[in-house]
Order: structure tokens, then sequence, then C-alpha cells
């Protein structure tokens, strides 16, 4: 007999009599203030954020808000910032050290702050926790009230490998103090699009 | 040997400044959680839900093995099976070696404390780092976490200063967290570039879609995971969900229960492996599929590890992780090792004043402390009472047999607690003396309202 053969056995032993029937829950999604509720979470989780209306001014904020950024990884075409060559870079221990990377989320959850990025998709999945500033642009229409609703949007979606990122990297493990910036990004920016213009998002629509 | 958790407490609590700050920060997150769970409309609704989920899945627990081990491989992920620690420290040498592994970099995983992975790796030349921060000091002092979601609260910021200046060379008497951190991660920066593969824990494991989900805040899994080739997820085998929408309930429940936020700031869904890369979940029995059988104790299975019981626990904040003697320690810990070894473990589920502020608090509404009191009636029955209790319980249980006896003994209680000096009280002879002062003799209530207490 496996391992595998053995456990099966064992837990069909022990669940006779122990059958709890599954609730069918229903969710009502929040849609009320989402924006506010969104923003209010991302403070709560010390990341900052701007709203911006078209790209152009993206590269302004950009490189008023982090200068200097040697090395950076942008993924986002329609962000003039031109970063590390990737096509050159066979493993991701050589995008060390990587100053700033900007990457797209698919949309955001306004209970608590969480962005799902789709993280398989990325040109390289370390993008997002390797770099010391992270630079997030969401669609400021895409923002869904709860991780129900979050669920319920990724549903049937094809990753490879997704994240909800909240925040800046953090740890407490000395004696309880907050410290912003662990192992991940120790400083974040939200960027929010005024204007609806991820028109093939990957994800599906909410009714 | 059994494990003495009284005198084991009793070294804790006698550097009083030490448990003094040890208890209020416990109860600082404690309060923290209450806030975070105040906001949300439905907490009850979602504890029921949370509740059923688990109650299903665990009573459904083959047949949603094997869907999840059947969608897993559909995502080209190896499945492993162990029964034990000792074949899941096996497993994971064997894939190590066959990749010739030198560096191992691990996030926060208690299967593996439970299995002692570490020492049986470095045992066959594999160098392993704990990436967690928490996690990174225990192990540089050898020793084992004293909390199953803050492994180093036990810690003063002075000793993790002193540690980081011996091993690393960073500035002494630099006490300030902030700068500790960051020379931590400056370590563990190198330590992630030269490993060559890593190991996380799984907090969820879906049937459905055979991905497994990781929650983390410091982002250390999900650097390890992306910066090697191998990665290998350990999970017990508890930790599968049928679908991937009951991770709504979980994921809204699990950091505002452990620490008070919203939701950790990594959650990470690993589906399938990178590019040229190989993902392997190895599933881990250890003693979970006996302690399935248990009629009334299977419950304790339901448990997803935030920790909010230890927090809470009266007992736990004074004394300390360590004085359980085992990896998962506070009053869920006290519930689950008397099904791994009931005389070691005995001392555990005396362990606890029953106010059920553990099951107030727990997200998936386990009966921690019915199960506390029922444990002990089990150790009871058993005979492997721990020897200072078996003494006064046999003498407690023959004044309770008859109520006039219990009428006097009481009397006599009030009567000389009023007169008796401290050293009485605390002598060694009376453990739960050490480190406690006895209450007020109040005035006496009427008759109606003690008539009541015996109701209970
Ligand atoms: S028993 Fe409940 S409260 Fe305690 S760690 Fe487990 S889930 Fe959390």
């Amino acid at each position: 007999m496996t391992s595998k053969e053995k456990i099966l056995e064992n837990i069909k032993l022990s669940t006779v009599n122990k059958n709890v029937i599954l609730d069918d829950v229903e969710y009502l999604y929040d849609k009320k203030d989402l924006s506010v509720k969104f923003k209010n979470a991302l403070k709560s989780v010390s990341a900052e954020f701007l709203i911006f209306s078209n790209y152009d001014e993206t590269v302004e904020i950009i490189n008023s808000y982090f200068p200097n950024q040697k090395r950076c990884i942008n993924t986002i075409k329609e962000i003039n910032i031109s970063g590390l060559d990737l096509s050159k870079i066979n493993n991701p221990t050589d995008f060390h050290p990587l100053d700033l990377s900007i990457i797209k989320g698919d949309f955001a959850v306004a209970e608590n702050g969480a962005i799902w990025i789709n993280t398989g998709d990325l040109p390289d999945r370390t993008i997002p926790f390797l770099c010391e500033n992270l630079i997030i642009i969401i669609d400021g229409h895409n923002i869904v009230g709860d991780m129900h609703e979050a669920y319920h949007k990724t549903d049937g979606i094809d990753y490879s490998y997704g994240t909800f990122i909240t925040g800046p990297s953090k740890t407490a493990d000395i004696e309880q103090t907050l410290v912003v910036g662990a192992q991940g990004p120790r400083k974040m920016l939200v960027l929010i699009s005024e204007n609806s213009f991820y028109k093939n998002t990957n994800t599906k629509q909410i009714p | 040997m059994e494990v003495d958790f009284k005198n084991k407490s009793r070294d804790f609590v006698s550097d009083v400044q030490r448990s003094k700050w040890h208890d209020t920060a416990l109860w600082f997150v404690r309060s923290k959680r209450d806030v975070a769970v105040m906001n949300v409309d439905n907490w009850e609704e979602l504890r029921n839900q949370a509740s059923n989920i688990k109650e299903h899945c665990i009573s459904n627990l083959d047949k949603y093995l094997i869907e999840f081990e059947a969608n897993a491989k559909k995502n080209g992920v190896y499945i492993h099976w162990a029964i034990d620690g000792d074949e899941h420290n096996e497993i994971v040498g064997k894939i190590l070696k066959s990749h010739n592994i030198k560096k191992l970099v691990k996030s926060k995983s208690m299967l593996t404390e439970e299995c002692e992975l570490n020492p049986y790796l470095e045992k066959q030349g594999i160098e392993v780092i704990d990436t967690d921060l928490g996690e990174r000091i225990i192990q540089m002092r050898n020793e084992t976490p004293s909390h199953i979601v803050l492994p180093a609260i036990h810690i003063k910021k002075e000793e993790v200063s002193e540690l980081f200046a011996e091993k690393w060379n960073t500035e002494k008497g630099n006490n300030d967290p902030e700068y500790l951190t960051y020379q931590a991660r400056m370590s563990l920066r190198k330590d992630f570039l030269s490993a060559d593969a890593a190991l996380t824990g799984v907090n969820f494991a879906i049937a459905e879609t055979g991905e497994v989900v990781v929650c983390t805040n410091e982002g250390n899994a999900d650097l390890g995971v992306n910066i090697t080739n191998l990665q290998i997820h350990s999970m017990g085998l508890e930790k599968v969900i049928p679908k991937r929408k009951h991770l709504g309930v979980f994921t809204r429940m699990l950091a505002r229960s452990a620490t008070g936020q919203a939701i950790t700031v990594y959650t990470s869904h690993f589906k399938k492996p990178k590019l040229q890369g190989e993902m392997h979940v190895i599933i881990v029995d250890n003693g979970r599929s006996e302690r399935l059988k248990k009629d009334y104790f299977w419950t304790s299975l339901k448990c997803i590890r935030c920790g909010a019981c230890m927090n809470t626990c009266p007992i736990y904040r004074r004394s300390g992780g360590h004085s359980y003697g085992y990896t998962i320690p506070g009053p869920i810990g006290a519930i689950l090792t008397p099904n791994i070894d009931l005389k070691k473990y005995s001392d555990l589920p005396f362990a606890s004043t029953l106010c059920g502020s553990c099951s107030d608090v727990c997200p998936v509404k386990i009966d921690i402390h019915n199960q506390l009191y029922k444990w002990r009636q089990e150790i009871g029955k058993n005979n492997v009472l721990p020897k200072t209790k078996s003494v006064a319980m046999g003498i407690a249980g023959k004044i309770l047999e008859k109520p006039k006896l219990f009428k006097f003994v009481f009397k006599i209680g009030r009567i000389t607690l009023k007169i008796l000096p401290d050293f009485i009280i605390y002598n060694k002879w009376n453990n739960w003396g050490k480190a406690r002062t006895m209450p007020e003799i109040k005035k006496r209530k009427n008759d109606k309202q003690r008539k009541n207490i015996g109701k209970y």
C-alpha cells in the first residue's frame, strides 16, 4: 500500500457518520462609495496613491515621485519610461538591485485595499517583489467591494500565478513595532486612472 | 518526558518585566483584532460559513484531496503524499537531491517545524535559511517559535540587536526595530539571490483548481519561490477547501483574526510552475487522519492557524509559548497535543481558566474551551493526571460529591483566605499561587445566585 492509499483509507474509516452538508451562500456585493473606501484602505496599509487622467501625466508623476531611479522595470508600454532591457536578462537575479517596478493591476478591492496582479503574465514573476519601490497602475472604475466579489471576478480566469498585493511589505516581528519594508518593496504608489482605459481587461465584468 | 507546564511557565513569569511586556503586547494584538472584526458587518455570519465549509470539507476529505491532486496534476504540479513527518522530510530531501540543491530558502511553515525538517536537511549538507524575520531570528538563536503567527514574540529588541551585532557585525547597541529589520533585509537578500530552491507552507489548497494559496506580509514567500526554479509547498491534509469562492470567506477572516489587518500584504495563488520551473506539493498526514476518527475532538482540524486564541488567552499571555513544549502552543496547542500523546501533554488542558475567550475569537468556531474540559476528563479516565492535580482532585472529588461537606469547606475557605498570610498561598506546593494573587473575598452574594452557579 502506498502512503496515499493508507491515508485515504484511514480518512474513509474516520469520516463515517460525519457528513456535514455544505451551505450554499449568496453574497450581496457592496456597491457604495467603493472609491472612497479603497483609498481609505490604501492609507491604512501605508500605500500612497495619486489620481491621473492621461498617461503623459504619469511620466511626470513618476519622475517627480521617484527621481533618479537608475534601475527600473516598466511593464506598461503606454508609459514612456525606459528601463532595463529584459530581453538581455535571463535570470531574475540579474535584476538586482532593482530600484523601481511599474506594473498593471487588474482590479482593486475596496474593503482592504488589495490589488489583483496576474503575476504569471509579467515578463518575470519576481518583478513586483524584488524592487525597492513598486508602482501599480489601476483603472479607478475597476474596484469591487469585498473579497467575495473579488473571487467571483477572477473565477474561471486562467492564471498560472496570481497575487493580491496590499501595500508595501511589512513586518512587526521585532517587539511588535510595525516596520514598513520587510523583504519586498519598501514603498508602494498606486496610480489610479480617472478614465476607464483598460478596454480589454483580463477579468470578467460584473453585471 | 512529560511537559511540565507549571515549572516552565514559572521561568517565564519570574522575569517580571518580560512577562508583563508579553502580556501587554499580545493583548494589544487582540485589541486590534477586535477593531478589525467590528468593521465587518456580518462577522458572525462569516464565522458560521467558515465553520461550515471546514466541517464539510473535513468530513469529505478523501474526495477533496483526490480532486485537488487531479487538478494540480493537470496544472503540471507534482503531488506527493507523506504519512508522517519522517516521510515528508525524506520526500523534500529526495526532491532537493535530484536537483543537486545546496541552499533552500524557507518561508514560514508550522508544518515543517512540526516535522523538524531543518535539522534533517542540515544533516544532509543542505543549507536552510528561514526567511520570515521572526523565524530567522529564532533560527539564529537555535530556538523554536513561541507563537504560530508571531514566532519571536518572546524576544526583546535588545536581544535581537545583540544577536545581529554578533552574527552580522551590525552596530552595537542600536535597538531600533527599523534599523534591525533593514539589516535583516540586506542579509536575507543575499540568501534569496544565492538559493536554488524555495519551500513554503500552505494556508489553503483549492480542490476545484489545484492551486495553493500562501498568505504573508513580508514578501519572503514570493521572493523565494520566484527567484528559484524549484518550488515546494508543504501542506497538512486539512488545508484543502472545496472551491475558489470559499477563499472569499477565509481571506476576509484570517488576517483580521491574526493581527487585525484587513488582509495580509500578499495573498498568493500558486497554480502552475514557471516556465522551466518545477512545482511540488507535499500532502502530509502526520496523525491528522487519526485525529479525524475522534468523535468529539475532530473539529480541532478546522483550525486555520490564525493565533487569535493565543493572543486572547490569559494563561498563554502570561506563560509564553515555550511553556507548552510543542510547536503549536496556546489553547489550540492544548487541544491538539493530547491527540499526539495523552500522558506527555496531560498538563496542557489544565493550563486554562476555561474562560471561553478562545472559543469566542476563533474564526472557524472551534469550541476550544469545551474541548479543554473534555480532555481533562479523558486524562482523568485514563489515569494520566499530572501528579499535583491527581492528589488535589482526589480530595476535591470527595468534597464535591457531598453538598454538605462542600458548603462547610467553602465556608472555611472564605474565612481562611481572609486571615491567612501570603506565604501559605504562595508556597512551593501551590503551583497556581506562583505569580498570582488570590482574589479578594467579596461580600456574600445571595443564596439564589450561588445556587445558579451549580447549574453550569
Ligand atoms: S483554534 Fe481558532 S483561534 Fe486558534 S489558531 Fe486555530 S483558527 Fe485561530
